[in-house]
């Protein structure tokens, strides 16, 4: 059975993470891991609701030296708390903050940033112990479990950080604008710098203003881990960042265009990441330069049912993959979205997400999204695309849109709307996108009438 | 003593409550939102990407870049309010 180490190669004088300002260095680490190891109650199961990143680390890597398994719900709603107590009823929590959960054993910590316990070695964990297990809402409501062993986690963290062409000898501190309870900032926020030896720094900037100052404060190099949605907010703010050696975006499809932006305004190399819930990251790209995504090192594309999974060395068998891809050879793909995000129209098919990145590639649009009605009898059902672009007009975006797309998948009508109705993963739900076509067609000109692909 | 609207709004208030319905494509009247309600999960169920929004917005309008580490933060989304004291406290144009 293989280990593999909780901390990578950090040399002595490089912190492994800044807490509460105060740079924590690995015996300070081995320390906090080494008391908190010894407060946690016996059950196999935790639930890490650390807010800070640092604490959350130090709760992590107790809960793997009790070989304990800790648990990523979605969020804490009443049911999905009970569905999950009800699957691991041997459970307990531990948070950092006055939080407390009705009817479950918990500890807090408070991690002083003058630790005094005796550290301990640098804990190795087995490759095959379940680390984690991270839920996703599953199509029913019942939460789905990702079990994630400890030796998947490493070999995505090594792998991924292979993509980044930085030398073994450089201080590097990562800044993550993303939470480290979702699979994404687990991996790059967390697991990454681990096992390079990177600093991480512990808070979450959430405003662009945040994010430009908390980037000053690094002394060392800088790798930005963040979201379409924050990179754009910073983008727009013209707020002043310092350089930023590499960023990584992942959580929903990044336009070329804001990925060139990010580039020149943070002296940027953008890295994009694909993962889904089942397999964790699996591809990275470069968005000004290429299209097509590159899987990680010794991972292959094999195909399977209808589609493709992953291969790969940490799980036993192939991974389904989700998404609609196109696969140039064993190593390389294009996506073609979810199958969800798939329509026809008089048998031409497109996806909802491609054409969505079309669309936001147009100069003076600010956001926008294609949306597909629901079906009426009589008529062939058109898209329809909602979208915010001040100083544009109607004609002048289709125009540009035709250049760009089959005419079979130009809105009818293209609404210009002042705003999205988002909903909180960034997303228009259906429901949304009809009230707010039933409150455009409403209005007293309809801009559609003249307009034929 | 300053003049409120019918919903016990001051002006600038009714102003932030229109930028607010607009900037958010909220489904609310601006006279609807009541100044001392919370503006985040209950009261007008604002969530995290609008913060965002209005973050931008404000910076646009008013010049005034919020901030999450500001020691006032929780005390500036609370409500209409206060959101609006802390942009005239901040703002540069």
């Amino acid at each position: 059975m293989t280990h593999s180490p909780f901390l990578g190669p950090y040399p002595p004088h490089s912190p492994v993470a800044w807490y509460q300002g105060t740079p924590m260095f690995s015996n300070h680490v081995l320390s906090h891991i080494s008391s908190v190891c010894a407060l946690l109650p016996s059950k196999p199961y935790v639930i890490n609701l650390c807010q800070d990143r640092y604490t959350f680390l130090v709760g992590l890597a107790a809960a793997l030296c009790r070989n304990h398994t800790t648990l990523l719900p979605p969020n804490l709603s009443p049911g999905i708390l009970q569905e999950l107590l009800s699957q691991y009823p041997a459970c307990y929590y531990m948070t950092d903050s006055q939080e407390h959960v009705e009817s479950l054993e918990g500890i807090t910590l408070n991690l002083d940033t003058k630790p005094d316990h005796t550290p301990m070695e640098n804990p190795h964990f087995s490759d095959s112990h379940v680390a984690v297990i991270a839920f996703t809402s599953g199509t029913t409501g019942t939460p789905r479990p990702n079990p994630k062993t400890w030796g998947s986690m490493v070999q995505i963290a090594k792998k991924t950080g292979e993509r980044l062409e930085l030398s073994k000898n450089d201080s590097v501190t990562i800044v993550a604008t993303v939470p480290h309870q979702h699979m994404y900032g687990l991996e790059t926020s967390i697991m990454l710098p681990l096992q390079h030896g990177w600093g991480i720094h512990s808070g979450r900037p959430f405003f662009p203003e945040d994010i430009a100052s908390v980037l000053h404060e690094q002394q060392a190099r800088r790798i930005l881990v963040s979201t379409p949605i924050h990179l754009r907010a910073c983008v727009m703010a013209q707020s002043r960042f310092p350089d930023v050696a590499y960023t990584l975006s992942a959580t929903a499809p990044l336009p070329k265009q804001l990925a060139q932006q990010v580039e020149t305004v943070f002296h940027t190399t953008m890295v994009e990441i694909y993962g889904f819930a089942e397999a964790g990251t699996i591809a990275t790209r470069r968005p000004v330069q290429e299209d097509r995504w590159t899987v990680l090192r010794e991972l292959a594309l094999v195909s399977h049912a209808d589609g493709y999974a992953v291969s790969t060395p940490y799980f036993s068998d192939p991974v389904p993959i989700p998404d609609t891809i196109q696969s140039a050879n064993s190593q390389q793909f294009t996506l073609e979205g979810r199958p969800g995000h798939l329509i026809n129209i008089g048998g031409h098919r497109a996806s909802l997400d491609d054409l969505n990145v079309k669309l936001l590639s147009i100069d003076g649009v600010v956001d926008g999204v294609f949306y597909m009605p629901e079906e009426r009898e009589g008529s062939v059902t058109r898209l329809v695309a909602f979208v915010v672009a001040p100083g544009r007009t109607v004609e002048s975006l289709l125009a540009t849109l035709r250049q760009k797309i089959s005419p079979v998948f130009l809105p009818r009508p293209l609404y210009l709307v002042e705003a999205l109705p988002r909903n909180h993963t960034g997303k228009l739900v259906k429901e949304d996108a009809e009230t707010l076509m039933r409150a455009q067609s409403n209005l007293p000109t309809t801009p559609n009438e003249s307009i034929s692909p | 003593m300053e003049e409120r609207s019918l919903s016990n709004q001051a002006p600038f208030e009714t102003e932030i409550a229109q930028l607010l319905v607009t900037t958010l494509n909220l489904k609310a009247e601006p006279v609807d939102i009541s100044p001392l309600d919370p503006l985040f999960g209950e009261g007008l169920g604002l969530d995290s990407i609008d913060a965002l929004e209005i973050a931008l917005v404000i910076h646009q309008h008013y010049g005034y870049k919020l901030r999450s580490d500001d020691p006032d933060n929780a005390t500036i989304f609370s409500s209409l309010r206060s959101l609006c004291e802390a942009i005239q406290k901040n703002r540069t144009k």
